[in-house]
This record gives C-alpha cells, sequence and structure tokens, in this order.
C-alpha cells in the first residue's frame, strides 16, 4: 500500500513539474490519489480508468469535446 | 588644440560628479546599514553587528542572475516536445529519484503487405520489453475494432523507443502509455495536449493499478530499516533502564 501512494505521489508531482493538465490513472489507484495533500492535487485533470476504451475516448475524442 | 581642449574640461568636471555619485551610493548604503544595525544591535552584540555592517550589500536575485549564485541548474526541463506529434505520448515513471516523465515514440519504419512487426530501443528490461508486446497486441486488436478496414498494424513494421537511451528502464506501467503511442501512428492523429498517462495494461485492455507489488526490493529495504529500528530502540530501552538500575543502586549504597 505504502509503494503504491508513493509512487502515484511522484508521478503527479513529476507531470506537475512539466506543466502537466491531464492525467490518467488506474481505477484502483484513485484512493491512493485521494489522500494526497491539496497543494499536490489542485488544478490537476485527473481521470481514473479500470478499461483502455477510455484512454482512447480521453486521448483523442478532443474534438468532439470542443464541438 | 583648442578643440582637443573642450572635451578634456567636462571630462576633468564630471570626475568629482562621478565620485558625489559614488559617495551618495557609499552614504545610502551606510545609512542603510547602520538602520538595520540599530535593529539587529537590539538583538544581539555588537560585535556581530559590526561584521554584518560590512557584509551587507543589497542583490536583486531574479531568473538572469540566479545561476550565478547558486549554480547551474542540476535537473533540466523534461519537457521535450511542446505539442507531442503523432506517435509521441508522455508517460510517467517512478526512479530511485522520485518521479519522472518519459516519452513513448513510435514511428514507421516500413510499410508493405505483411511486413507488420514492432522494434523495440531505449534500454527496456523484460517486463518493459513484453509490454511493448502487449500494447502491439492491443493496439491491433482495439484498431479492428474501431477500424475494420484498416490494415496499418498488418503491414507497417514499427520501431518504439522511449528516451533517454542510456537510461535503463523496467516496469509495467508504461502500458498504457505504448498503446496510446501506436495508436496515435495508425490514426495519425496527435493526443490531447499536456497529457500524461500511466498504468499495466492486460492482453484485454484492462488496466491494473501501479505500484504493487513489483517494487518487492523496496517493501524488504523498509522491513530491513523497520527491524533495525526496533533493534536500536531496544538496546537503547535496556541501556536506559540498567543505567537506572545502577544509579539508584549507588543512591541506596550511600
Amino acid at each position: 500500500m505504502y509503494t503504491k501512494m508513493l509512487q502515484v505521489k511522484e508521478k503527479t508531482i513529476a507531470a506537475r513539474r512539466s506543466q502537466i493538465k491531464t492525467i490518467i490513472f488506474p481505477e484502483a489507484n484513485r484512493r491512493d490519489f485521494d489522500e494526497l495533500a491539496e497543494n499536490v492535487k489542485e488544478g490537476l485533470n485527473v481521470h481514473f480508468v479500470d478499461d483502455y476504451g477510455k484512454i482512447f475516448e480521453l486521448a483523442f475524442g478532443y474534438d468532439k469535446q470542443e464541438d | 588644440m583648442r578643440e582637443g581642449a573642450v572635451p578634456e574640461e567636462p571630462a576633468v568636471a564630471s570626475d568629482p560628479e562621478e565620485a558625489e555619485i559614488v559617495a551618495d551610493v557609499g552614504e545610502s548604503i551606510e545609512n542603510h546599514t547602520v538602520e538595520e544595525n540599530t535593529v539587529s544591535s537590539a538583538e544581539e552584540p555588537k560585535e556581530e553587528a559590526q561584521t554584518e555592517k560590512i557584509a551587507i550589500e543589497t542583490v536583486m536575485i531574479d531568473e538572469s542572475n540566479l545561476a550565478d549564485y547558486v549554480g547551474k541548474p542540476v535537473f533540466h526541463a523534461e519537457k521535450l516536445y511542446e505539442q507531442t506529434p503523432v506517435g509521441v505520448v508522455m508517460g510517467l515513471a517512478w526512479t530511485s529519484m522520485g518521479g519522472s516523465t518519459l516519452y513513448i515514440e513510435t514511428t514507421v519504419v516500413e510499410e508493405g503487405e505483411g511486413k507488420g512487426g514492432l522494434n523495440i530501443t531505449g534500454q527496456l528490461g523484460d517486463v518493459m520489453k513484453e509490454s511493448a508486446q502487449i500494447a502491439h497486441t492491443v493496439a491491433r486488436k482495439i484498431m479492428l475494432e474501431k477500424e475494420p478496414e484498416n490494415q496499418f498494424f498488418a503491414n507497417s513494421k514499427l520501431h518504439l523507443h522511449v528516451p533517454a537511451g542510456a537510461t535503463p528502464k523496467d516496469g509495467p506501467s508504461a502500458g498504457c502509455t505504448m498503446i496510446t503511442s501506436l495508436l496515435s501512428l495508425a490514426t495519425k492523429k496527435p493526443v490531447r495536449k499536456d497529457l500524461a498517462m500511466t498504468g499495466e495494461v492486460t492482453l484485454t485492455g484492462r488496466i491494473l493499478p501501479i505500484g504493487g507489488v513489483s517494487n518487492s526490493g523496496l517493501l524488504s529495504l523498509y522491513s530491513i530499516r523497520a527491524s533495525l529500528f526496533f533493534s536500536f530502540f531496544d538496546n537503547v530501552h535496556k541501556n536506559v533502564t540498567g543505567e537506572r538500575e545502577n544509579y539508584s543502586g549507588e543512591a541506596e549504597s550511600d
């Protein structure tokens, strides 16, 4: 459990450092992310997925959302 | 000769002006330090205040001269692409230095009937190589569902690379990033801007959590550290209680 939270935390911080706005995590890591400090979580658009189909929509479905 | 003398006069005259300006600056700094002294001398001894007077120098540090004071940046910006092109997707990695972003790049080597295949480079470990093979299969399956007439994966020899080439990498959590990279190439469409992802993918496209039992090495390290701590604590406890017994014994004999 400890490494799960540590990995989610470190990866989130790394994404922030690279000015990432949208992060996709596995659904099973949702509770690890929820336990992070607010200043790490804020301003990020985080999605939790359990099937690749959802990633496909998030990664390539940006035209539909903009229309 | 007279013409030559004209420019000399203001030059001579400007010297004291400059000197005055310098003196002004000196005074203003001194005034500043005196003010600082009055504040600091109330709290600290005068000797320290005097050394402070010499040391104080107003410095403006901003982005342009920051490197002069703290040295050149140790870690460089990890952002290789401002907008990732077709076939490139950002993943999130976990290293001994903490989290890090990485790119998965794929490109077409050659196209032709039945030439479908995948090359892998980037110092990848066994798990990550298998992960790439799985990604290739899953991406092909998804493409078959979305566009059944698209023969991209069947007829394209692909190359997948994970920069930087000198850094050894391993682990399954780049799986979903690899699939997305391959599908980006197949659909010839770049992914959403400022997107990063992480997660292991099974052959059927299910996403597994990150940071599971794979880091058993780290876990055992923590357990060793914990046992060391407790044995140390136990020793300290014995020593403290032992000393107390001795002390109380002496006290009784007196």
